[in-house]
């Protein structure tokens, strides 16, 4: 391989053409790994609050005059049986008012299954004080959130009533907090789905059944099919965050025309680089036509000098693209709340295929600029290219 | 109808640069080399030497005849042919030694070995070899900076003739030098031409070099005249 012999000498001979050419791709390839981290890390973080803070579908009543699901139980038993469906939580949702003492709050009580709601939900990763797990063996037990706690002025082991017209007050006895941080705080209050049945004299129906799938990219596909099956109406989690999605696939779209622009900017650099080299390098050509080099490897000599640039640019690149992402990922940017959906933090994310694709795409780049110059050098007339002074 | 020691042959070999106005480089050129002959090509500057040589050196190609190296009709073949050819059969001289700046004395002689693909062993042993023959073997590891003028044609010799090539060309091959470099190399060609019987043809201005030649050819206005 006499072809990368030279290519690599005529590289090292020229130290600051060639360090300038390895910063321009570095550098390229530096702030798109940081962007990428970006875009990730947001992206990330809006789908995992999507997915962990709902259910990845819910199976609400179709006919809009039916409030309810009848004969959940054996829905419930058929969806869980469903490939890819984890766990299945039917729900009761009411509203009624708690009182204690002398406050009184309107809350939206959930009827829940303790285990298959944890299971669905992750509701104890919420709950600061007390067990979600408490209530399988407390009848008439509740957990509130930890604002509307505040607001009534309860604590755990208190007794507060539950009133709703038409129902009979029920004392339930405050066995945890939850704590979001979200609004939901303010209103939300777990209790027993036969409690709550009980409470609004609606047993053996739920309002709602929540599910969790192993695979949350599955869920339109599962919900599609729980749909055809229920004849009930299943919204999965991308569906219900449709409008989100769709700005993130926008926002992507824009990020791949800066990207290219970059790539465009570093290729040029690359290009411009080995043009500069070919035109000194001119009646080397020629020499090395005249001892019986081919066209063939004349060009490689060239596409091999873009290659070591591109090569040493992309793994500078990537090195400086992840330092720079660690260092601003500890640095914690604050972002304004209400311009990004309640993040406080702009959120990165070291995706290590980001820069794969990264180094990939900037190798490509590379060996595409490398083309123009090599076929100029490959082409050169001998006769020529020896007389250039 | 070519016998086997005629390595070189032209038959109304023509080359015409179209720049506006048409310009006859050579004008029908008919000529025979045989193996082993050392070669001297002289004239007026324009007459069509360095086309001439161009030609023969693959460098260039004709408008129209032919030229046979080694009996092979040249004018027809691919890039790829004529590279091989260039590598495998030709050596140039230049006039200015046209050395890569980038490798040593040796390098430099074993680079056609290894366009040639022969592997870095051999590649170094014959460029040794050929680099003490040439009287440069304290100075393999310089590169061309660090060599004076008449060293650094002495390396080029040495890398022309590394693939021990059937036609060695050399264009003033002494050109850039003083008079006493210049015998030097030219003595240095002569010897080689006999103790390898390789064919030497090679430009120059000097008629006193030239009527050591085996033959002269004395080239105007791109017409050959042997003599």
């Amino acid at each position: 391989m006499y072809e990368l012999k030279i290519a690599l000498r005529q590289v090292l001979s020229r130290k600051k053409q060639t360090l300038f050419a390895i910063l321009a791709v570095a550098l390229a390839v530096a702030v798109i790994t940081m962007m990428m981290a970006m875009i990730s890390g947001f992206q990330d973080e809006l789908v995992t609050s999507s997915i962990e803070n709902n259910p990845h579908i819910v199976i609400s009543p179709q006919d809009e005059e039916e409030e309810v699901i009848h004969l959940y139980r054996y829905t419930s038993a058929m969806i869980s049986e469903k490939e890819g469906v984890i766990a299945v939580s039917p729900k009761y949702l009411g509203q009624a008012a708690l009182e204690y003492r002398d406050n009184a709050e309107g809350v939206s009580l959930q009827g829940v299954d303790p285990m298959a709601e944890e299971s669905v939900m992750r509701v104890n990763e919420d709950v600061v004080k007390g067990d979600l797990m408490t209530l399988v063996h407390t009848r008439y037990g509740i957990l509130l959130g930890d604002q509307l706690a505040e607001n009534l002025e309860v604590n755990v082991g208190d007794q507060v009533n539950v009133v709703f017209p038409g129902s009979q007050t029920t004392s339930f006895k405050v066995i945890g907090l939850i704590h979001t941080g979200t609004a939901a705080d303010e209103v939300t209050a777990y209790a027993r789905l036969d409690s709550i049945q009980d409470f609004f004299n609606e047993p053996g129906v739920v309002s709602t059944i929540g599910v969790r799938v192993a695979d949350p990219y599955q869920a339109d596909i599962i919900a599609g099919s729980i749909e055809r099956e229920t004849g009930l109406d299943a919204v999965s989690w991308s569906e219900a965050n449709a409008a989100i999605l769709s700005l993130l696939e926008s926002r992507a779209i824009f990020a791949n025309i800066f990207y290219f622009l970059i790539y465009g900017i570093a290729g040029f650099g690359i290009a411009n680089t080995l043009i500069t080299i070919v035109a000194q390098r001119t009646r080397e050509i020629g020499i090395l036509k005249a001892m019986g080099t081919s066209q063939k490897s004349i060009m490689l000599v060239f596409l091999f000098q873009s290659m070591i640039l591109g090569a040493a640019g992309l793994v500078l690149g990537t090195i400086l693209g992840y330092i720079a992402t660690i260092a601003l990922q500890s640095y914690e940017i604050e972002i304004p709340q209400e311009t990004y959906f309640g993040l406080q933090t702009l959120p990165l994310e070291v995706e290590p295929l980001n820069f794969v694709y990264a180094a990939f795409f900037a190798f490509i780049v590379n060996i595409l600029s490398g083309i123009y110059p090599a076929r100029k050098a490959a082409k050169l007339d001998p006769v020529k290219a020896i007389e250039s002074a | 109808m070519t016998d086997e020691s005629t390595v070189i042959e032209l038959k109304n070999l023509t080359k015409v640069y179209q720049n506006g106005v048409e310009f006859r480089a050579l004008d029908n050129a008919n000529l025979r080399i045989e193996k082993g002959e050392f070669v001297a090509i002289v004239g007026p500057s324009g007459s069509g030497k360095s086309t001439l040589m161009h030609l023969i050196g693959l460098l260039d190609t004709p408008s129209s005849g032919t030229l046979l190296i080694d009996g092979k009709d040249v004018t027809k073949m691919s890039d790829k042919e004529r590279s091989g050819m260039r590598n495998r059969i030709l050596g140039f001289v230049f006039q200015y030694h046209h050395l890569l700046p980038d490798f040593t004395a040796l390098e430099n002689v074993m680079m056609p070995l290894l366009i040639a693909g022969k592997s870095r062993e051999k590649a170094k042993n014959v460029a040794e070899e050929l680099l003490e023959k040439v009287g440069l073997e304290g100075r393999m590891d310089h590169r061309p900076g660090e060599l004076s003028g008449g060293q650094n044609q002495r390396v080029a010799i040495a890398r022309a003739l590394s693939c021990s090539p059937a036609i060695v060309l050399g264009d003033e091959p002494t050109g850039n030098l003083d008079t006493k470099s210049g015998d030097m190399i030219y003595e240095l060609l002569r010897q080689l031409n006999r103790e390898y019987n390789q064919t030497f043809i090679v430009v120059t201005h000097n008629d006193d070099l030239a009527s050591k030649a085996d033959k002269i050819i004395r080239l105007v206005d791109g017409k050959i005249t042997v003599r």
